[in-house]
């Protein structure tokens, strides 16, 4: 996706008292990119969003936007529209005040220049019949929208949202991330969106960047970072699956007396100490016939997620290795804890990451 | 919900507001006395027309017009800061703004003539009372802004403006003080009221403020104290019925803004 690079951060470093927070860190985002930083809570992800808006100061590092240095520029120095986590409407003003608060600060346009571009703004977010409502008199959702189009009405060169959708309720969410995307879209503006939810994150972006302790390990598309984890943090981080560790032998993983079929163990060295990862949409149960390669397994959990049921197994010869299958719901008749079933997997399937 | 009350309560709400207004419907009945079985409005009528009743009254007026500007030049800017870059520095500030509380206002006042000397246009003249008024007033001028500024989530309201393209002038002028509103009323009118009835750093300053003249009249015309007392009593009330009322009209506007 990285075309021409829009944004650019090199070596940023964060440093509160004797923690260091961000560690030297490289990024750079096309431009008209989506990408998220996603990560655990204290991973670092929002005080590298707070640094590309000018809030905080990093230690070490610069930051480049167009190629111009905006690392010294104050935060109303900088051309970026953020959306923050809390609600952030000025309560004393109406939609309509909040979305050209910027552009009359900024004097872009003339009066009435600024009250037609708020106007289509929140056209756009779909809020244009609540231009005279003030922040108390509209949802949590609504707010945020407006928040949207008052970040956008400044022309940013980055869109910055730190977590805003974490508020709302689950429906809500899911309604105003596609839109988030639409608008991302619609209007091509390079954007880094934090979030700690991995389905936020991998349906919206172009890129993911997943954090941990003030590193970024791991910067791809969505699918590659799905499907091909670069190390066992990733791996555990995104998306669910078993994780068994074993010693790499011939093209499958030792676990215990169990030899588990797994191709990429075979680019390991024999005997290298090494973890598997599968996922549950690549595990098939059987009730009674066993296919070849198929291990004996128990159920000991189902789950129900409406369309789909996650199935948690022990293998009959390693009850401590614990799998996953999803399969849909209405073919679960018959499965029941505490029943046994034969459990297959393709052998391409498996992440293996070798251990240090 | 409709709230019941039983016999119990209604005359818990009787037996105060008695306590509350018959001393006041004895004051008025007093001030109104003219000698005898006579009625009448004389203690007013005297009181309004005596020069030193307005001119008091006036000066008391415009120490709390001072003191009001200067608590907030100086409490506003401080307490914002604080809790946007200092927050660790508020039980200092808590500390300080009850002083007035714990020292006696013959000890503040001595230690104050003695700290705060200048040139003779604010030495020698009232203006030098917006000094202990100053200090007098701080508990309730910090307390009801700290109220104000803790129902606001200031450092995202900024953190919101200045992503925005404002500076710190406009982002306080134009985003924090229109929601600080109601805190802003409340204060100026509790330093308001404590400024009108303040009498000890006045009398003992040699100033001619309007709660000197309510004693001073008590001296020689009782009923026209009364009717002092009972007007003094007014304009606190007015005002406070302001501090409900503002902070009321507010309250639904700050629902959303958190």
């Amino acid at each position: 996706m990285l075309q021409v690079p829009g944004v650019t951060l090199t070596g940023i470093s964060k440093i509160y008292g004797t923690r260091t927070v961000l560690h030297e860190l490289n990024l750079a985002l096309g431009q008209g990119e989506l990408l998220c930083l996603l990560g655990p809570s204290g991973c670092g992800k929002t005080t590298l969003l707070r640094i590309l808006a000018g809030f905080e100061t990093p230690n070490s590092g610069s930051i480049t936007i167009n190629g111009v240095d905006v690392t010294q520029l104050p935060p109303n120095k900088r051309r970026m529209g953020m959306v923050f986590q809390a609600y952030s409407l000025f309560p004393n003003m109406t939609a309509l005040q909040n979305v050209c608060f910027g552009p009359r600060v900024r004097g872009t346009g003339t009066r009435a220049e600024q009250i037609a571009e708020g106007e289509r703004l929140l056209a756009m977010v779909g809020l244009a019949s609540h231009t005279n409502k003030f922040p108390h008199q509209l949802s949590g959702g609504q707010q945020q929208r407006v928040a949207l189009a008052r970040a956008l009405a400044v022309k940013p060169d980055i869109l910055l949202l730190d977590e805003p959708l974490s508020a709302l309720d689950a429906k809500v969410r899911t309604q105003l991330r596609a839109e988030i995307r639409r608008i991302q879209l619609e209007t091509k503006i390079t954007t880094v969106f934090v979030t700690h939810d991995q389905e936020e994150a991998l349906s919206i972006s172009d890129r993911v960047a997943v954090m941990n302790e003030g590193h970024i390990l791991q910067i791809d598309a969505p699918a590659t970072i799905y499907r091909a984890p670069a190390n066992a943090f990733v791996a555990r981080f995104i998306g669910a699956g078993a994780v068994l560790r074993g010693e790499a032998e011939g093209t499958g993983l030792r676990f215990g007396e169990t030899l588990l079929p797994a191709n990429a163990a075979g680019a390991l060295p024999r005997g290298a100490n090494a973890e598997m990862f599968l996922r549950p949409e690549h595990v098939t149960l059987h009730g009674h016939e066993a296919p070849p390669g198929a291990l004996a397994a128990r159920i000991t959990e189902l789950t129900f997620f409406g369309s789909l049921t996650r199935i948690k197994l022990a293998l009959t010869a390693a009850p401590e290795a614990e799998l996953w299958a999803d399969m849909a719901s209405d073919g679960t008749e018959g499965f029941v804890p505490g029943g046994n079933v034969f459990a297959a997997w393709s052998p391409d399937s498996p992440r293996v990451i070798q251990l240090e | 919900m409709k709230t019941q009350f039983s016999f119990g309560n209604w005359a818990i709400i009787l037996l105060a507001l008695a306590f509350f207004i018959v001393p006041l419907v004895i004051t008025g009945m007093f001030s109104l006395w003219e000698g005898g079985s006579r009625y009448g409005f004389s203690a007013y009528q005297l009181m309004f027309s005596t020069t030193d009743f307005w001119k008091s009254l006036f000066l008391s007026f415009r120490l709390s017009v001072e003191t009001i500007i200067v608590t907030f030049v100086l409490l506003v800017p401080a307490m914002i800061f604080v809790h946007l870059k200092a927050p660790q520095l508020k039980p200092l500030f808590e500390f300080i703004s009850n002083l007035p509380f714990v020292i006696p206002a013959i000890a503040l006042i001595d230690g104050l003539t003695t700290l705060y000397t200048g040139p003779s246009w604010l030495i020698s003249t009232p203006n030098y009372l917006v000094i202990p008024y100053f200090f007098l007033a701080l508990p309730y001028g910090y307390r009801a802004l700290e109220v104000g500024l803790t129902t606001l989530d200031v450092k995202t309201l900024t953190e919101a403006g200045q992503s925005l393209g404002a500076g710190w002038g406009r982002i306080i002028l134009t985003v924090l003080l229109p929601n600080l509103r109601s805190a802003l009323i409340g204060a100026i009118l509790l330093i308001f009221t404590t400024v009108i009835g303040e009498f000890t750093f006045a009398s003992v300053l040699l100033f001619h403020t309007f709660a000197v003249f309510i004693n001073d009249t008590g001296q020689n015309a009782i009923t026209e104290a009364a009717a002092l007392s009972l007007v003094s009593f007014l304009i606190t009330w007015v005002f406070m019925l302001g501090v409900l009322f503002s902070g009321r009209k507010d309250a639904g506007q700050l629902k959303g803004a958190r």
